[in-house]
């Protein structure tokens, strides 16, 4: 009779034989001295072996545990050793400057001006304001980022792990390589200028309170202020925002600008011209040799466009000359003497009357009036890009609520109280919806506050903008009724539901506001209950 | 005691066996620290989900497994960890069955130990797991990524080669 292999007796003395071959291999064993005496053999191995591995001659020194640092506690610190430093820096520069900052002149209260410009002067200032606070903290972060790297590459280094080490230096390389070369950021309070003669070859980035380029160039210029003025040439795109506008020089490539004015009188433009302002206006002078788009109030179009013209504005007046078609969406078109639309003339008005051609003005092709039913606004609920934004709307709101869900895991678990604690809530919503703008108007009266009013500011819309996503998990958690789901599932059901009820119509404005009042107010019942927890 | 606190407690009185494990799986002390932390920082993010009936021990022994055997993976990359499964099956059978256990129940534990280490990785971790790690061949089986009868064939071959290398340092010690 043949005897069970080996590996058989290995694994039974290891417990790791299959039961119905124990049982044939036990039969065997009887009869068997070789096989008994084998396993005799395997069965004190396995003891020696465990034995011999259980002891130890080396001394094992318990170090302490080390937590890993996980991204929320990164973001968490850089977001507590930022803001503050930013705070710091920004009150001490209006303190020590004693008066308010020029580009700050429009939140003085006692400078009367009218609503609109206030308004329009508030986007162009906290945009202003705001590319310097983003640069001032992307320059910090980048900072931390480059540090952390540096250090992160010697670690690796010193504890040999090349894999890593080569990871954070290519890391390194991408972040110091664009510094090097790619363009040129220049920053100051008053004004930047690049005088005639002078040539920049790269892509300038101009953040101030006048941007003015009487030089060259040879790049994208990228100009941020109150005023920027255009004289000289721009071997590449112009992107502007600002107060007023005005490219009386050469762009050749395509410009795209948001102002009040913009002004493009003797201007020369290589490619497209997108314009967005209140007034957009060009002179006989003016060479566009791409395409115009302009979304304004008042547009005056005279010169050349060299393609098409597409113009949304309450006035369009043209008296240059469009080398291909015309289409407007407007309240009223006028083409005065000598225009010129070699192919078609297009225009959606309300009534055929608001077209007014004058003598001595020519359309190539065939002249088009739309009448735009004037009765009401087409049925939102029927187009496609309605649901395209609500889609968009709801994956930003998923995404920025995941970010928040995880950075804050109290806010996954929110929840209103019955009866009078429900209504707290919503009175304490409804008074920070209500109090928050008075107490940042109170606080941008005084010269120190206007610092805290801008944050405040931020501060508020973020908490508008999160009031709905609290609200949502609120929903999401009543919806599912349950709070065992992953906290995702629970936003996005919220999400879903707020989202279709914003948009019921008649009601769905109100539903709005209600929900904003509660988030705010969860939010805030949640920020005392932490600072009282804190005392 | 806070979830903290317990783990913390399980720190201190499992990272001696832990230490053991990675030690002698990845062979220096410097690698087997880290590898030490790194299980605990594992354990700590799953301990929500670990089972308080299980053993921890059994729990943390098996990650700390898993986590070396990647580790050597990684270090042999296009080296084949475990050879053919055929090949060493036709092998291991066609090994005489000796006595053996006197062969090295005479030998100094750290003899042993100094054997073991210089076994070949693949013959090493599974007979490290299996006698250090305290894990069933279906656990070292998942752990590979191999058949149970594998982890059988290579425990033995372990052995078997323990035993040849311990019977020639016994011949030159005594010759």
């Amino acid at each position: 009779m043949t005897c069970p292999s080996e590996l058989s007796y290995s694994m039974y003395v290891d417990g790791a034989l299959p039961a119905e071959e124990v049982v044939s291999l036990m039969a065997h064993l009887k009869t068997c001295e070789h096989c008994q005496s084998l396993l005799t053999g395997l069965t004190l191995e396995r003891e020696v072996l465990t034995t011999a591995l259980q002891q130890t001659d080396e001394e094992i020194v318990v170090p302490k545990f080390r937590r890993s640092v996980s991204l929320r506690t990164l973001l968490g610190f850089f977001a507590g050793a930022i803001a503050p430093l930013w705070g710091i820096r920004t009150v001490w520069g209006a303190v020590s400057s004693f008066s308010i900052p020029a580009g700050l002149q429009w939140l003085n209260p006692f400078d009367a001006i009218g609503l609109m410009d206030l308004a329009f002067s508030s986007v162009i200032g906290l945009f202003y304001e705001g590319t310097t606070m983003i640069d001032s903290i992307v320059t910090s972060i980048g900072t931390s980022i480059f540090v952390a790297l540096v250090a992160w590459g010697v670690f690796s280094v010193v504890k040999r792990r090349t894999g890593i080490s080569v990871l954070a230096s290519v890391a390194l390389l991408i972040m110091v390589a664009p510094s090097l070369q790619a363009f040129e950021i220049q920053r100051s309070d008053e004004f930047v200028n690049v005088a005639a003669g002078e040539v920049i070859d790269d892509t300038l980035i101009a953040m101030s309170d006048s941007v003015t380029v009487d030089g060259t160039i040879n790049g994208d210029l990228v100009a941020l202020a109150r005023r920027v003025v255009v004289r000289g040439t721009v071997n590449g795109n112009l992107l502007t925002a600002a107060e007023s506008v005005s490219v009386e020089g050469r762009v050749t490539g395509t410009v795209l600008g948001f102002a009040r004015s913009l002004d493009f009188a003797d201007g020369q433009i290589g490619r497209n011209l997108y314009g967005f302002a209140r007034d957009i206006s060009t002179n006989t002078e003016t060479d566009v040799e791409g395409n115009a788009a302009v979304f304004a109030e008042e547009a005056e179009l005279e010169g050349q466009i060299g393609v098409d013209l597409i113009g949304f504005a309450e006035e369009l007046e043209l008296s240059g000359n469009v080398a291909r078609d015309f289409t407007a969406f407007a309240e009223s078109v006028t083409l005065q003497a000598p225009a010129r639309v070699n192919r078609n003339l297009t225009a959606y008005l309300a009534s055929e009357d608001d077209l007014r051609m004058a003598p001595g003005t020519t359309v190539g092709g065939t002249t088009d009036t739309q009448i735009v039913d004037d009765d009401g606004p087409r049925n939102r609920y029927l187009s496609d890009d309605f649901y395209m934004l609500q889609a968009l709307r709801l994956g930003a709101a998923f995404v920025t609520g995941l970010i928040f869900l995880w950075l804050f895991p109290v806010l996954r678990t929110v929840a209103v109280g019955k009866g009078s604690e429900g209504l707290k809530t919503g009175g304490i919503g409804l008074l920070a919806l209500i109090a928050t703008p008075i107490l940042i108007v109170i606080a941008a009266v005084t010269v120190v506050g206007i610092p805290l009013a801008l944050m405040s500011v931020a501060l508020f819309l973020t908490a508008i903008y999160l009031a709905k996503i609290v609200s949502a998990v609120f929903v999401g958690r009543v919806l599912l009724e349950t709070s065992n789901r992953h906290y995702a599932i629970i936003l996005l059901a919220g999400l879903v539901a707020v989202l279709i009820a914003i948009n019921i119509p008649f009601i769905g404005g109100l539903l709005n506001v209600l929900l904003t009042i509660l988030g705010l107010g969860i939010i805030a019942e949640l920020v005392m209950a932490q600072s009282r927890a804190r005392s | 005691m806070t979830q903290e606190e317990s783990f913390e407690e399980l720190y201190r009185t499992h990272y001696r066996r832990v230490f053991g494990l990675c030690r002698k799986l990845l062979g220096t002390p410097d690698q087997a620290e880290d590898a030490t932390q790194e299980v605990f920082l594992r354990a700590h993010r799953a301990f929500k989900g670990y089972d308080r009936e299980q053993s921890f021990s059994g729990w943390i022994l098996k990650i700390a497994g898993n986590f070396c055997v990647d580790v050597v993976r990684r270090r042999t990359k296009e080296r084949q960890l475990l050879g053919e499964q055929a090949a060493e099956a036709q092998e291991a059978e066609s090994d005489a069955p000796t006595a053996v256990g006197e062969l090295i129940a005479s030998e100094q534990a750290e003899q042993v130990r100094g054997a073991i280490e210089s076994l070949p990785e693949k013959y090493r971790i599974p007979l490290v797991l299996a006698y250090y790690g305290d894990s069933s061949y279906d656990t070292i089986a998942a752990t590979l990524g191999v058949s149970r009868n594998h982890v059988g064939v290579l425990i033995l071959r372990g052995k078997q080669q323990l035993r040849r290398s311990l019977s020639e340092s016994d011949e030159e010690n005594s010759g």
